[in-house]
């Protein structure tokens, strides 16, 4: 018989769909609320760093000019020709500076620092100004001997304005404390704090000689008419050939923003990571919910409501509120935003304003829609399989929310926006790659992590356990847990935290490391030729030992294998660094191999006997490969205007984490002994005392000699990674909290079966010191058991870290990481048990009446 | 009298750990339009699993199901559910009303589906027939046993349905409810 097929073709209804979706919802708002609130926190830090990178990169736009402080900045690593002076000063009104490295001696207190000295002559800065208290010191010290100090040395020796500094062998009044210079920022003047003195009283301070490192930097100011692009491209091929470099405000524009878009990918990648974790949290509460609802849906099966029609009323819901979560995500994070520029004021050059970025807010919602509708689609496609046969008995093929082949679909959708938002973020695949390879990896441990146990559990425990200890296990692997969310969640925010402190642990290490035993730990440099005796002996008084005694020439490189730097950038298929033609080479002699230094191709040459010898260098092998050479390749280098012709004859590989010099490339004796050139020195100092002794002689006798010491190093870069860390722990409160939003998200959904098994134990006579105790045990194994597979992951990521990318040994410190499992463990008993309080203090009858 | 349902050689079997279990074989049975039938047996005999393939919730492992004069074993799970829509009226043992809705929108759902409008009424006066016009905007959790399945019997009315099942529909109520 026919069929009246007309009957099968009713339309979708929307409108209908939305109303059911409304209704279906208003029994249930609180908890649909609760799934979204694990990604409101990711959202926030999304939209918190978009907007921030977005405010910054207009603020750079706006305030670029007062990050260089002039339309022009012409740099030399060295003095400039006559000739060239003529063509510098030809190009209009000008300020100078020569800025290098040098010693200062506090002369009230006796210290003594390495710093950057600024000798400054004209108006500079022409856009902003040098911040200082006072005020007016930016502009009295440019007439008599008088200083800026920068404000952190200023505390650090406890100086005040007016003591007297020596620099070299003039001495300087302090005019006033450096806050703020162009582009300066409080890294830079942590690494290396200035001090600004006027430019006609650098001859007298004897500091700059022959062969002393000095930057050389001509700033210009011009007319709104002239076209500083312009005149940049037309002097640019005539400043290349003398070596120089320059900079524009558009050049400046681009490299900050530049250099700032990388640290709001970073920031971006680790509140995407905040995100990531929320979403498991949405996916896992979607899970229980739509468990719940199988009746439901059975029911509006038999009723005759298509299986896409269910499928979009729960996607309407599902939509919806991830759109209220985002929104919420949203304001908190423009909120949040405001916080960031305290954050990274060290690292900020210029003043931020905190504008809505409506550009930000709009992304992070549309992020926030995406993604929460992504992995709830997980367990969503699976409610178009839901059988109108529940309605009469839970089906013999009972709903099966993990085998849909279509969620494996959606598994590949997830990876596949993971993928594109990394690439987005990194524009380059290898990473991203990388990136989305490492999420998945962690989430793939933690997750096995999660079934392993729940394997284990279930056949390990021993019936002959008392029952507290059976129960709170056993509920680790009943039906619709926590284990594998929690896991998940919370041993991923714990990974990040204790990857951070052993990172940190590394690198403090491998500088304390690189000099114990007897191991240099204090470099002299800049000793001129004639001081050289003179400086060993000095040492040798105090009782050091000369560990080495190095001679330093500077040059450039001209060409490789016949080929200038101008051919070679020409040519497009060369795979040589254009960076190779552009750098000062800083160059020993010495006819032996250092301990940090081994030959790995080629023959060491140690000495050239004639003139007419071929002279055989020695390079790093990271060198060559940035120099795209092979052993017998020749390297023409300009030595301050004799060229030297070379030969590679062999590749040395070198350890460069160890406070000593090294060098990419290692003339044989016989060459360089007669050009200009100047020496270091390295020695071991017992103690701090002893180093503070012997610098305090050393900088009043040889005023020029500057010094590293290992102190200095280990504060700075103390000082540098208590920065980042911050930072970073900012960021990965993000991914905790969220972590802790989802246990309490967690522990809400899961409240019903837990209210129905503690009131049937009550029931039976359990006292509720024992309920207490089966869910602290059972929240205590989830916390340690994440804490612990948090803390391996993030002791293997930094050892991979440590063994790959900064090539030290791993000696992780397990105290920290001991204590992070403490807490982290405590507080997953203190959420469960605080969010299951009404099922553990309320009489049985009461919990059923108010809770059900 | 036509027809209303026709069963010929009806079997069903379930794949239960590994075992085939035949739950029903060779059913062959006709319900007249009007008629009032009983299934009755002992616990597990398979009343549900018949009661099932009848109404369209489940496809035969053999035989046919013939609904009103359509084939039901020749359709996808949608189109039984539209064929339930026009055609079929359910009662459950359990109720089976959705608690996020109210009395008179879980009448009003079936006739939604149809996409009618001005439904209110309708839904209205069957819930006035059952004595709960009053109650028409409380949830089933509101609701006694009795006054839930009052109301689950006015909604297996809404939609005009030529057929009506009842899986045990007073199995859950005391003597003076039912």
């Amino acid at each position: 018989m026919d069929i009246d097929r007309t009957i099968f073709r009713t339309p979708l209804n929307l409108p209908w769909l939305f109303t059911m979706a409304w209704r279906d919802s208003r029994r249930n708002r609180s908890r649909l609320f609760l799934f979204v609130s694990s990604i409101i926190l990711g959202i926030a830090a999304l939209v918190a760093i978009y907007s921030f990178g977005y405010n910054l990169r207009d603020d750079i736009d706006n305030q670029a000019k007062t990050l260089l402080g002039a339309d022009l900045v012409i740099s030399s690593n060295q003095a400039v020709t006559p000739p060239v002076q003529k063509m510098l000063d030809s190009l209009g009104n000008h300020s100078q500076e020569r800025n290098f490295a040098s010693m200062i001696y506090f002369i009230k207190n006796q210290g003594t620092r390495l710093v950057q000295v600024r000798a400054l002559s004209g108006g500079f800065p022409y856009y902003g100004s040098l911040e200082t208290t006072p005020a007016q010191a930016n502009q009295t010290f440019r007439n008599s001997r008088q200083a800026l100090v920068d404000k952190t040395l200023m505390l650090q020796y406890n100086a005040r304005i007016g003591d007297s500094i020596r620099i070299g062998n003039l001495s300087f009044a302090i005019a006033g404390i450096l806050n703020k210079a162009p582009g300066q920022t409080g890294l830079t003047s942590t690494v290396a704090p200035a001090v600004y003195i006027p430019l006609k009283y650098l001859e007298t301070t004897g500091l700059v000689q022959k062969g002393s490192r000095v930057n050389y930097r001509f700033y210009y100011k011009f007319d709104d008419k002239v076209e500083v692009e312009q005149l940049a491209k037309n002097i640019e091929p005539r400043l290349d050939k003398e070596g120089l470099n320059h900079d524009t405000i558009t050049s400046t524009k681009e490299n900050t923003g530049r250099s700032f878009s990388d640290l709001t990918r970073f920031l971006t990648l680790v509140a995407f990571i905040a995100l990531l974790l929320g979403c498991i949290g949405v996916a896992s509460a979607i899970h229980i919910y739509m468990r719940e609802k199988v009746i439901s849906i059975a029911v509006l099966r038999c009723l005759g409501i298509k299986a896409k029609q269910v499928f979009l009323i729960y996607l309407i819901q599902i939509v919806s509120i991830g759109l209220l979560g985002s929104i919420i995500g949203a304001i908190l994070g423009t909120l949040v935003q405001r916080a960031l520029p305290a954050v990274l004021q060290d690292f900020l050059p210029i003043q931020i304003t905190m504008a809505t970025s409506w550009a930000a807010v709009g992304q992070g919602i549309a992020l926030g829609v995406i993604i929460s509708l992504l992995f709830a689609l997980l367990p969503l496609v699976s409610v178009r399989n839901i059988s109108p046969l529940n309605t009469l008995r839970l089906s013999l093929e009972e709903v099966n929310f993990r085998r849909d082949p279509l969620q494996w679909l959606v598994y590949a959708l997830i990876i596949l926006f993971i993928l594109s938002f990394s690439l987005l973020q990194m524009e380059n695949w290898r990473q991203a790659v990388y990136f989305t390879g490492s999420v998945l990896l962690g989430f793939a441990v933690l997750t096995g992590a999660a079934y392993g146990l729940m394997w284990l559990v279930r056949r390990l425990i021993p019936g002959s356990w008392s029952y507290l200890w059976r129960q709170g296990f056993a509920n680790l692997y009943r039906p619709n847990n926590q284990t594998l969310i929690l896991l998940v969640s919370i041993g991923l925010g714990t990974a990040f935290i204790s990857t951070l402190y052993f990172v940190q642990g590394i690198l403090i290490n491998q500088v304390s490391l690189s000099a114990s035993g007897n191991q240099p730990n204090m470099v002299l440099f800049d000793i001129q030729t004639n001081q050289k005796e003179q400086v060993a002996q000095l040492a040798q008084e105090y009782k050091l030992p000369l560990l080495q005694q190095v001679p330093i020439v500077t040059m450039r490189l001209e060409e490789i294998n016949g080929r200038t730097g101008v051919e070679i950038k020409k040519d497009s298929t060369a795979k040589i660094r254009p960076w190779v033609f552009n750098r000062e080479y800083r160059v020993t002699y010495r006819d032996t191999l250092v301990s940090s230094e081994k030959i790995t191709a080629g023959k060491w040459h140690g000495t050239v006997k004639s003139p007419s010898d071929t002279i055989y260098i020695s390079v790093a092998e990271n060198y060559a490969d940035n120099l795209n050479a092979k052993i017998g390749d020749t390297l023409l280098f300009n030595v301050q205007g004799a060229l030297v012709p070379t030969i590679i004859g062999s590749f040395r590989k070198v350890d460069w984490n160890r406070v000593q010099t090294n060098f990419l490339v290692v003339f044989p004796k016989g060459v360089l002994e007669e050009a200009p050139q100047f020496h270091v020195l390295i020695t071991r100092v017992p103690s701090n005392q002893a180093s503070a002794l012997f610098q305090q002689t050393l900088v009043q006798s040889f005023p020029n000699v500057s010094v590293i010491d290992l102190a200095l190093i280990l504060s700075t870069l103390d000082e540098i990674l208590s920065k980042i860390s911050f930072v970073i722990k900012f960021m990965a409160a993000f991914c905790i909290s969220t972590g802790l939003v989802v246990l309490i998200a967690s522990v809400l959904i899961s409240k019903f079966q837990r209210i129905q098994e503690s009131v049937l134990l009550r029931t039976l006579g359990a006292s509720r010191r024992q309920i207490l105790a089966i869910t602290a045990l059972e929240y205590f194994f989830l916390g340690a058991l994440a804490a612990a597979t948090g803390i391996m992951l993030s002791l293997i990521a930094s050892w991979a870290l440590a063994r790959f990318s900064f090539e030290a040994p791993f000696n992780p410190q397990l105290g920290p990481a001991l204590i992070i499992f403490v807490l982290v463990s405590l507080l997953t008993v203190a959420i469960g048990l605080l969010n299951s309080r009404s099922v553990l203090i309320k009489s049985p009858l009461e919990v059923l009446r108010t809770e059900v | 009298m036509a027809t209303i349902l026709n069963i010929r050689d009806l079997g069903k079997t379930y794949q239960s750990g590994g075992r085939q279990l035949t739950v029903l074989a060779d059913i062959n049975f006709s319900i007249e339009e009007g008629a009032a039938v009983s299934i009755v047996g002992p616990s597990g005999s398979g009343k549900t699993t018949l009661l099932g393939l009848c109404a369209g919730l489940d496809r035969a492992s053999t035989g046919s199901v013939e609904l009103n004069h359509i084939r039901l074993d020749s359709l996808s799970e949608d189109e039984r559910a539209q064929v339930r829509n026009r055609y079929v009226g359910f009662i459950f043992q359990n109720f089976q009303l959705l608690p996020t809705l109210t009395a008179l929108e879980n009448v009003m759902v079936p006739l939604e589906l149809r996409g009618e409008k001005n439904i209110k009424n309708q839904a209205l006066e069957l819930l006035d027939k059952v004595g709960l016009a009053h109650r028409h905007h409380h949830y089933p959790a509101q609701l006694s046993g009795g006054e839930q399945q009052r109301v689950s019997l006015a909604r297996a009315f809404s939609n005009r349905p030529k057929i009506l099942f009842a899986d045990e529909p007073t199995g859950n109520l005391d003597a003076e409810t039912s």
